[in-house]
């Protein structure tokens, strides 16, 4: 990702509201404020005011450089959003509970939340989250796949694998 | 170029291919249109290869793709021993049953469940990304247990992406 001789660096980030994540090559030391000027710039979007780590549960200060906050060891998607949790409701089995993430929490957090809430055991890997008719992929943001409203309704449901 | 090869070649330049590439879900290998290879790593903490060679037939693209796991020393199907293998016999999304996955997502598969797994099919929207994050948890299955292949089988040379169609033979 690194550009020695200007120092750059690409940055991917998911946009709340937008399903697909995007990229943009910044100075090593953008600060998280900075970066979401370049972002309402490129997108026009005035109303994005926050920049999040994937699954962390803080936003990330406006001073504080986005790239100093980037996990090498293990990839997070750079998350930038309005103001504000997402209230999420999930459904299984005709039963539903309730919870407010952060718009950069991953699918995979909340198949895990969702687990425990309808006291289901075993791997995290055989559930999966739907929206519609949707599958929503284990690392896709909360964020990408609400459509900018601030309230989801997902459900739960046991990995299907077809048989002959 | 063909459209197909111009949009294929847009997606796995673009951030969605990239991210993935990061997340250390896949590696693009070499395109050689309609053919692109790619390597998926086996789940961590198992026996088998570093990764799996996955050889995806790109025709009409972005219409619907099929695909097999490949060997890059016999350059055909992986020998059905070498797949990945759980408990009760191989994983049966790789099973020998055809010359493609056993998955709804595979065009060629797709027509052996009429009517349904609608939600598992590939869909307007689908793209090369939809179809190896399937992949990907299709190898990730919990029921892996091992495969016997060699970490040479996916030791296709690697070739550049070349996105600008005009360098493109």
């Amino acid at each position: 990702m690194a550009d020695l001789k200007t120092q750059e660096r690409e940055v991917l980030f998911a946009l709340e509201g937008e399903r697909k994540p995007r990229s943009l090559m910044v100075e090593h030391d953008t600060t998280a404020g900075q970066l979401i000027e370049k972002i309402r710039m490129m997108t026009g979007r005035l109303d994005l005011e926050e920049v999040l780590i994937e699954d962390d549960d803080e936003v990330v200060e406006h001073h504080h450089i986005v790239i100093e906050r980037i996990v090498i060891d293990e990839f997070k998607l750079v998350h930038i959003a309005t103001r504000g949790k997402i209230t999420v409701k999930v459904t299984f089995n005709g039963k539903a509970h309730e919870h407010e993430f952060g718009p950069n929490a991953t699918m995979d957090k909340i198949v895990k939340w969702a687990m425990k809430a309808f006291h289901l055991e075993g791997d995290p890997s055989d559930f999966q989250l739907k929206l519609g008719e949707d599958l929503l992929p284990p690392g896709e943001h909360l964020g990408q796949i609400a459509e900018g409203k601030k309230t989801v309704r997902l459900a739960l449901v046991m990995k299907i694998k077809p048989q002959g | 170029m063909e459209q197909s090869e111009l949009r294929l070649r847009a997606d796995l330049a673009g951030a969605a291919f990239r991210l993935g590439v990061y997340r250390g879900q896949w590696e693009f290998v070499r395109a050689r249109f309609p053919i692109a290879w790619f390597r998926i790593p086996k789940p961590p903490l198992k026996p088998g290869p570093d990764h799996f060679l996955v050889r995806v037939d790109c025709t009409n693209y972005p219409g619907p793709v099929t695909a097999q796991l490949w060997d890059a020393v016999t350059d055909q199907a992986l020998a059905l021993e070498q797949r990945p293998y759980g408990a009760a016999g191989v994983l049966p999304a790789f099973s020998p049953w055809s010359t493609c996955l056993y998955h709804p997502i595979d065009r060629l598969a797709r027509d052996h469940w009429p009517g349904q797994f609608d939600d598992l099919a590939w869909k307007p929207g689908s793209d090369i990304i939809t179809f190896l994050e399937i992949v990907h948890a299709l190898i990730r299955d919990p029921a892996y247990l091992q495969s016997t292949a060699s970490s040479a089988s996916a030791q296709l040379p690697a070739e550049p992406l070349e996105t600008d169609a005009s360098r493109v033979a």
